[in-house]
């Protein structure tokens, strides 16, 4: 990352860690959108994510002194991941957006209207498949729901999936097949409120 | 049933796995031969492909504002301390009442030993004497049963017995010659001089009520070998008694010593005292970081 003091990520850091706050905001201003992206997909509400996020920075800059080198974004979004977890394990948090409710959710309630720039036709489609996806995704148990999360949204492999959740990766592959499994038979059971450019059809 | 659904569970793992290139170069052989076997199968493949494509096309979701911290919002909280703060405060009030025991016990322990020190007769008895002590106290005069079987002709001697006899609340220490005025009571009225011990009940260095014969006490004009004649006198008929099994006696104090307790005393004091200081000043220094 380039940031406006002409720092690249590994100063900042260091100066960061130094106790230059102006420094860490520019690493929040660089990954704001990766933490509360990480967050909402996980929790399932806005708010919440909000929460997380903010907690997030503050705790990544209070403990700056335990990050050993290496990529600040995925310490970060470790740290936002268990956050999550930990936030979900205790509350067991609905998500403001359910899987039953997802025919009657308005429009402004979908994040992902403040996304892209598509053709009219294509935002409409975008936006309806979005809404459907994230509300199947928060429709799936917590624990599969932040592996799935973790795998498909951020992209981290099965051992960084253990080390962030704390589980064997043995499990993480187990619960990561059923969130997909279940995942893909909401899709199908729901296929009608698709866009038809994205419907799922049953195997068998 | 539950043997195909496990099988299933079995099988979107492999899909799984397959999907993400995790499988092992054996695994993978197996099931892309059983793949090009079984249409259903890659139909379960296709849709398991599709679905996790349409998680992974997910555009990202903006922050909807600025997480930017400010020096109020890292300030680094004192998490032991916060912990702490209560516990070093409740120490602390704990500790003070503990010195205040210690502090007004060790006064009233000087105070007491200062008036004991003025009074140094029932050492006396303490230490064995034979002492009679006649009181003319109107309530000893009063015991019924005593006066009752006791001549007049008895005099001092039958005097001293019923003041003996007279039940009174607290009893000094006796000297095992001295027989408590409970074992006086069986023994006839002309071994009254049992009686000879130290009226019960007179608090030490009392003033002798009117009529009352004072036992003789060390005066210049009188020696002491003279005094403890004329005490031994007195108490002659106890010669004959024969010795009655006493409680112990207290621990004697010596006179004097009462009144400015030693230096040792006062070390609870000081240490309680020193530790209650430092408790209240972690205790403010905790809040503080609060």
């Amino acid at each position: 990352m380039s940031a406006g003091r002409g720092l690249d990520e590994g100063q900042l850091v260091t100066a960061a860690q130094r106790g230059d706050l102006d420094a860490f905001n520019e690493l929040v201003l660089a990954y704001q959108d990766r933490v509360y992206n990480l967050a909402y997909r996980i929790l399932g509400d806005p708010a919440a994510a909000e929460d997380v996020t903010q907690e997030t920075f503050i705790a990544a800059y209070r403990h700056l002194s335990t990050f050993r080198g290496g990529s600040f974004l995925s310490w970060l979004m470790r740290t936002v991941a268990n956050r999550c977890y930990d936030e979900l394990r205790r509350h067991k948090r609905r998500p403001t957006v359910s899987w039953e409710s997802f025919g009657e959710m308005d429009e402004e309630a979908n994040p992902f209207l403040v996304n892209g720039h598509p053709t009219p036709e294509e935002a409409v489609q975008q936006a309806e498949l979005a809404r459907f996806l994230q509300a199947a995704i928060v429709a799936l148990p917590p624990d599969q729901r932040i592996v799935l999360v973790l795998s498909d949204v951020e992209g981290m492999n099965y051992q960084e999936i253990a080390e962030t959740v704390r589980i064997p990766v043995g499990t993480v592959k187990s619960r990561l097949a059923r969130a997909r499994a279940r995942l893909r038979d909401l899709l199908q059971a729901q296929k009608e409120l698709l866009p038809r450019a994205y419907r799922l059809e049953d195997e068998d | 049933m539950l043997g195909k659904n496990r099988a299933r569970e079995r099988m979107d793992e492999l899909l799984s796995a397959y999907i993400d290139g995790a499988l092992s170069p054996r695994e993978r052989a197996r099931l892309e031969a059983q793949l090009a076997q079984d249409a259903g199968l890659r139909a379960r493949l296709e849709s398991l492909q599709r679905t996790v494509a349409l998680v992974r096309g997910m555009p990202p979701v903006r922050a909807p504002r600025n997480f930017l911290l400010t020096p109020a919002m890292v300030r680094q909280p004192a998490p032991v301390a916060r912990r702490l703060a209560p516990a070093l405060t409740f120490a602390t009030a704990i500790s003070g009442i503990l010195c205040i025991i210690l502090l007004v016990g060790n006064l009233l322990a000087a105070g007491w030993g200062g008036m004991g020190a003025a009074a140094p007769a029932p050492m006396v008895a303490y230490e064995g004497t034979p002492q009679v002590l006649e009181t003319g106290e109107p309530g000893a005069k009063k015991a019924p049963p005593a006066s009752e079987t006791v001549p007049p002709e008895e005099g001092l001697l039958s005097s001293a017995a019923t003041a003996s006899e007279t039940p009174l609340p607290e009893m000094p220490a006796w000297s095992e010659g001295t027989p408590s005025p409970i074992e006086a009571a069986p023994y006839p009225p002309d071994m009254g001089g049992m009686g000879g011990g130290a009226a019960p009940g007179l608090p030490p260095g009392a003033p002798p009520g009117p009529g009352e014969e004072m036992p003789p006490t060390p005066t210049p004009e009188m020696p002491p070998q003279e005094m403890a004649g004329a005490a031994a006198e007195e108490a002659t008929p106890l010669a004959v008694l024969p010795a009655q099994p006493t409680p112990a006696p207290p621990p004697l104090e010596v006179p004097g010593e009462k009144g400015a307790l030693p230096p040792t005393s006062w070390l609870p004091v000081g240490g309680m005292a020193l530790l209650t200081a430092v408790l209240a000043v972690l205790s403010l220094r905790a809040w503080r970081a609060r």
